[in-house]
């Protein structure tokens, strides 16, 4: 291959989970055990909570110290007012934490004495997620890599990894110019480019600094999500009722960001996967690493068709993202953190008493039909994209193109069969979709080639050189 | 079955999740499986085939099956009415209905066509249609878009429509009518310059002793009270009106000064402009 | 201060524009202008069916007397003018120099051949104040400037020159809007033009509360927290805030600084009522979603169903010529770098509802509205006459491609999916579909943030030390109608209240009358004895 160099990873060419119905929460083929005693994925659900820091907050460094360890002593006051015997603190950067490492180091550092001291005081298992802001600028020079920016979203994954935190994950945003390009003009073609190869492509240059970088410390290299992608697909997509991007183009996007934030892990992310990467449940399917979801406790973020169906077979329980301030049940980080720490109890309640299949088969059902893109993520469907994707494993484009073409394909077997209805607009985007799709080259250096002539003029954000695509 | 399957069948989706989305708008169904479709279609072969050809819009699929039926030796005229008008049936059940739209039935008048020249061709004279309607647009005028829609909703009711074209000089309008002997005729022009052609052409007509049952005047700048000055003329408000009107004029021998008061009921609808 | 003047002349279908420059300081110092043509007829072809009927010499002796009533408003001494240009469409144009109208009324070769028109050259001509009837000094040099060609007039010139895209590399779109919108599409100088009958509802014509803009006038909306604000139209045509209204009741919830009643609703007024409704779901095309499926904005000025429909057929118009000369042209409309609103109209519309509604291409991110370019190359023209060679080289030289969208089977299609719009609803989603299965373009997406440049304050940017004034027409035709029964139907029946009787002499108003498009008097004549074209064989005169 002409483009696509597979040297530095291995891919996944076989599943993990033979079936999809050997998945379930807080179960996951290769739990990771971190600092403070704390095991993801090791039989138990962890509660997660994050919340970003106050506006105001990131006018000194001072200031942001502060905020950052007024949330994690707020998280750990309640956690051990309401019982919990686990939960984990995600810290989801702001630009200028990202942007002054030795800022990223304090905040690390202050929050990691926070929950140290419960951990001694209390015995409670703590994680501490630390999560740099990916603030490169595609469009400008010199992009993606080795620009300042870039320079320092590595220097901050420096700084959190030695002052203790457990795990580093990131949201990476590289393909988002194509993917944007391709959603909000109905262009499949521009959103697999994207997703399937730039987003691939970039996160192997991210993800292999980031799994350096944790070797060095007693820290965990996390996961990655499509977040810049696949959901802003989702969120575009809206409600039942919204018509700017149909739900079924939403669904096969994010098919093909399973594919592509697949790439973390085969670079030696281990897992919890990032709460808002909705495809993990393909990747666990495909690599048995414990996954964080969000869903219905992240209202307080964002709305999505599947709130329950998110829970069935997840490792850490998100509320995904909140404002720190006062509610009438205390603090965001309290509020929240209990919403999400009693659903984890329940989850947990469940695998105690060997009813865990029940109440993941429960959770399933309560959203599967609600929307297509609920339907494809049912932990079932979820094990056929993920057999999909290891048919084509080797490929980034292929396997993202296969996967797409899967979720086409569950889509139209539950409208067979009666069980999913679609409106004209959903019906026609996805037999359209699935036309261009099926007609679009089998050869991925073909594919790149044809999209690097049709888009370099068409998105002027979209620079080859970024990728190492060189013309 | 396994655990979830078994929870599944015994769950009632609407209980749980509506999908409003659908229920508002019905959900996507090929347009054969829309229920009035279905009474329409003709259940055997090859005539379903060709009906679905026009259905779909698509020339080849109807073309194919068209002379698939005509080389087994069917009659062109049961192609015809067996097949491919009631294709056009369907098509203008489901415009109706608004789920098509017009160029649905742009797409499925051109199959129609393609099928009935074939047809033709085999029969070897011109088809029997509801009758023969003549249309024009006003000499000095381009603006034929009008004019082809009423083109083609006059083909999909069943009517033989001798399309004149664009710019057409009087003297060819008064030949046509000598020539065709329609029972209707339909001018359309789009600038006001170019729209007093109509009382000229019925003044030409009536020097030479030529009448047609009605002549539907209508586009652009033409309004009811400019066609209504000089006799023989309808004012024509929208395409899809002309078949009615054609209708009427065959089914209850209307005359153009009934037209003119019942237009309304005769196209089944409020018209503002005859309000 | 020298005696040495010029004037420039813009002549539009809604009105002439006049300037006085002085030529010593090359300054403008004074405008006239009047708020309507002295033509009978809402629209070009209207003027120009008139000027056919009753012949070109009455229609341009209407056309130059109302000329020299404006130049005399302009507070100079006419004797010193030693320079006038012109500006303005083909058919304006060539009412004012007299010469062939009539190629322009046909289209086809038909028409033409039994008529046995030729077509004029339209080149670039100078000509004197006697040939053409001007009341100013007999040595004045009057300047007409070159129609490209026989589709693309001075006008489309003005506005591709003054835009500044003809010497630019990159691609972008000029247009003035009106009955018929020109649009031209440039790309590294090259033009693709075409002009798109959007039809009278753009300029608020066919729109039952519809009037061309003038005092009392809604001219535009705005949406607030608790309804629709109208803006309405002054004594000195500024936009003022009137009141805040409840549209689908015609509730007032909050009186404005301007509360007197409205006579009517503009152009711009109805786009914005048309882009507000379509925003917040009042309108679900076809269909208003009121009690009574109106729009209400002041207690009797409302849309109707049947207004949306116009509009929105209007409106269509634009969005199909954008996609057929993009598709001619081989461009994306996305592509586009800049998007130029020229003309009042696109000076006085919020370019915001027209990337809304359609009116320009909804990616255009660059937007200028540079106002008046008719009457601004005319003023280049008279201070500068050697330019008159020069825009006759363009003209000559200019490559391109005009699309006549009448014949265009691009268009044609396009449009079918725009009848489709307004007359079905047929969802967007569907359009794009649509385009997509005939090998098109899809609509691109619409910026949220374009960034608008609005040069000036005005459409004419500067009116000069004397100011603006505005000139009453009142052009008068006079006839007699043997065997009238003086029941005055015809004067009951005209809606612009442009016609009298008194002791036997019928008396038209011209620049009131809508002309050969209306003749609601003539149809309306029980005894079938009024004869609109009677008009002209009568002498004119004036009151």
């Amino acid at each position: 291959m002409k483009y696509l160099v597979v040297n530095h990873v291995r891919r996944f060419t076989k599943m993990v989970y033979k079936k999809g119905e050997e998945m379930v929460f807080g179960r996951s083929k290769f739990p990771v055990s971190q600092r403070w005693n704390i095991q993801l994925g090791a039989g138990y659900v962890v509660p997660e909570v994050k919340v970003a820091p106050v506006e105001g907050s990131e006018t000194s460094e001072e200031r942001m110290i502060a905020e950052c360890r007024n949330i994690a002593q707020s998280a750990c006051e309640r956690a051990v007012a309401i019982g919990l015997p686990a939960f984990m603190l995600e810290q989801e950067h702001v630009s200028q934490q990202t942007n002054n490492p030795e800022w990223a180091a304090e905040t690390t550092k202050a929050q990691v004495e926070v929950l140290e001291k419960y951990y001694d005081e209390y015995g409670i298992r703590v994680s501490l997620r630390q999560t740099p802001a990916d603030i490169r600028i595609e469009e400008r020079g010199p992009g993606l890599r080795g620009s300042d920016y870039d320079n320092n979203i590595e220097e901050t994954m420096e700084a959190c990894a030695a002052n203790g935190a457990s795990d580093l994950c990131i949201e990476s945003m590289g393909g988002k110019a194509l993917s944007d390009y391709g959603i909000s003009r109905g262009d499949p073609r521009a959103i697999l480019f994207g997703i399937g190869v730039l987003g691939s492509i970039d996160m192997e240059y991210m993800w292999n600094r980031i799994v350096n970088i944790c070797k060095k410390y007693d820290c965990r290299p996390g996961g990655d999500t499509d977040c810049a992608q696949a959901n802003t697909a989702m969120f575009m997509a809206g409600g039942l009722l919204d018509k700017d991007v149909s739900h079924t183009m939403a669904a096969l996007a994010r098919g093909m960001g399973a594919a592509r934030s697949l790439v973390a892990v085969e670079c030696g992310a281990l897992g919890p996967l990032k709460d808002c990467g909705y495809e993990n449940p393909i990747i666990k399917a495909i690599s048995g690493v414990p996954i964080a979801m969000e869903g219905k406790n992240a209202v307080c973020a964002h709305s999505d068709l599947m709130g329950n169906l998110t829970c069935a077979v997840t490792d850490v329980w998100s509320n995904e993202s909140v404002y720190h301030r006062q509610e009438m049940g205390g603090t965001t980080p309290e509020v929240w953190l209990q919403a999400t720490g009693f659903e984890s109890a329940l989850m947990n309640t469940a695998l105690q008493t060997g009813q865990e299949e029940v109440l993941r088969d429960l959770y399933t059902l309560t959203d599967k039909y609600r929307d297509p893109q609920a339907l494809i993520l049912a932990y079932d469907n979820a094990h056929r994209i993920g057999e999909a994707i290891v048919k084509y494993g080797k490929d980034p484009y292929l396997r993202a193109r296969e996967a797409a073409l899967e979720v086409g394909k569950i889509i139209n077997e539950a409208v067979d069969a009666n069980k999913l209805y679609l409106t004209r607009f959903e019906r026609e985007s996805l037999d359209s979709s699935l036309k261009t799709i099926e007609n679009l080259p089998m050869d991925s250096d073909q594919f790149i080639d044809e999209c690097i002539r049709a888009y370099s003029r068409k998105v002027p954000e979209f620079n080859p050189k970024n990728y190492e695509l060189e013309v | 079955m396994n655990n979830i399957e078994e929870l599944e069948s015994k769950m009632d989706q609407d209980f749980v999740a509506v999908r409003y989305n659908v229920e508002l708008e019905g959900p996507a169904i090929t347009p054969e499986k829309d229920p009035d479709v279905q009474a329409i279609l003709p259940k055997e072969e090859p005539y379903r085939s060709i009906a679905m050809g026009v259905l779909h819009g698509d020339i080849d699929e109807a073309l194919n099956s068209v002379k698939e039926g005509l080389e087994d030796g069917l009659s062109p005229m049961d192609v015809i009415n067996d097949g491919l008008m009631k294709g056009m049936d369907a098509v203008n059940a489901l415009y109706t209905k608004g789920f098509f739209f017009l160029p649905d039935l742009m797409l499925s008048g051109d199959a129609m066509m393609e099928g009935l020249k074939e047809s033709e061709k085999v029969l070897g004279h011109k088809s029997e249609t509801k009758g023969t309607v003549v249309s024009f647009v006003a000499e000095g005028d381009p603006h034929d878009i009008g004019k082809n829609l009423v083109v083609m909703f006059l083909r999909a009711g069943g009517f033989e429509a001798i399309d004149l074209g664009r710019d057409v000089p009087n003297e060819e309008v008064i030949d046509a009518v000598k020539e065709y002997k329609p029972i209707f005729m339909t001018g359309t022009a789009l600038m006001t310059t170019t729209m007093t052609a109509f009382p000229k052409i019925v003044e030409e007509m009536q020097e030479n002793g030529l009448e047609v049952p009605a002549i539907g005047c209508g586009g652009g700048s033409v309004r009811r009270d400019f066609v209504e000055s000089f006799p023989m003329s309808v004012y024509g408000v929208e395409a899809y009106h002309t078949p009615k009107l054609a209708d009427s004029i065959i089914k209850d021998k209307k005359t153009w000064k009934e037209i003119r008061k019942e237009y309304s009921e005769i196209v089944g609808e409020f018209v503002p402009e005859y309000d | 201060m020298s005696d040495r003047y010029a004037i420039a002349i813009d002549i539009g279908t809604s009105g002439i524009r006049a300037q006085a420059l002085d030529l010593g300081i090359s300054e403008v110092i004074s405008t006239a202008i009047t708020l309507r043509h002295p033509l009978p007829g809402a629209n070009v072809v209207d003027h120009l069916h008139f000027a056919i009927t009753v012949g070109r010499e009455t229609a341009h002796y209407l056309l130059i007397e109302a000329i020299n009533d404006v130049i005399k408003n302009l507070n100079i001494d006419l004797r010193n003018v030693e320079r006038t240009a012109v500006c303005g469409n083909p058919i304006q144009i060539s009412l004012f120099h007299n010469v062939e109208i009539r190629d322009l009324a046909y289209w086809g070769e038909h028409a033409l051949e039994r008529l046995e028109i030729t077509q004029p050259p339209r080149n670039a001509t100078v000509t004197s104040s006697e040939e053409i009837g001007l009341e100013i000094s007999k040595k004045a040099e009057i300047y007409i400037p070159p129609a490209i060609k026989h589709e693309i007039g001075a006008d489309a010139l003005a506005m591709l020159i003054k835009s500044g895209v003809l010497e630019k590399k990159g691609i972008y779109l000029v247009s003035d809007f009106g009955t018929n919108a020109e649009i031209g599409l440039v790309i590294d100088g090259e033009v693709y033009s075409c002009s798109a009958a959007a039809g009278p509802a753009i300029e608020g014509q066919m729109i039952e509360k519809g009037r061309l803009a003038s005092p009392g006038t809604i001219c535009d909306l705005e949406l607030t927290d608790n309804g629709w604000k109208i803006r309405i139209l002054d004594e000195n045509l500024i936009a003022r805030d009137g009141d805040v209204v409840d549209p689908s009741s015609g509730k007032v919830i909050q009186s404005g600084n301007i509360n007197k009643k409205a006579i009517g609703i503009t152009g711009t007024g109805v786009i914005a009522a048309y882009s507000l409704g379509l925003r917040t779901g009042l309108i679900s095309l076809p269909k208003i979603k009121s009690k009574d499926h109106r729009i209400h904005l002041q207690e009797d000025i409302y849309l109707t169903e049947e207004d949306i429909e116009n509009i929105g057929k209007a409106l269509g118009a634009f969005r199909a010529a954008h996609l057929t000369l993009a598709e001619e042209a081989d461009i994306f409309l996305d592509e586009i770098d800049s998007t130029y609103m020229a003309g009042a109209s696109g000076f006085y519309v919020d370019p915001n509802k027209s990337l809304n509604v359609g009116q320009i291409p909804p990616s255009s991110k660059e937007i200028y509205q540079i106002g008046n370019t008719s009457l601004a190359m005319a003023r280049d023209i008279v201070l500068n006459p050697a330019l008159l060679d020069d825009l006759q080289k363009i003209a000559d030289e200019m490559r391109g491609k005009h699309i006549t969208l009448a014949t265009s089977r691009t268009f044609e299609k396009i449009y079918s999916l725009e009848l489709s719009v307004s007359q079905q609803g047929m969802p967007f989603w569907m359009y794009n579909d649509w385009l997509a299965r005939y090998g098109f373009q899809k609509i691109p997406p619409k910026v949220s943030d374009p960034n608008i440049h609005r040069i000036f304050e005005k459409d004419i940017p500067e009116l000069g030390k004397y100011g603006l004034k505005i000139v009453e027409i009142g052009s008068i035709l006079t006839t007699g109608f043997e065997r009238c029964i003086n029941c005055l139907k015809c004067v009951e029946n005209c809606p612009e209240n442009a016609l009298t009787i008194e002791n036997g002499e019928t008396k038209v108003r011209t620049d009131l009358c809508s002309g050969m498009a209306c003749l609601r008097c003539e149809l309306s004549c029980p005894e079938k004895v009024f004869k609109y074209r009677d008009f002209l064989a009568k002498k004119e005169q004036k009151e």
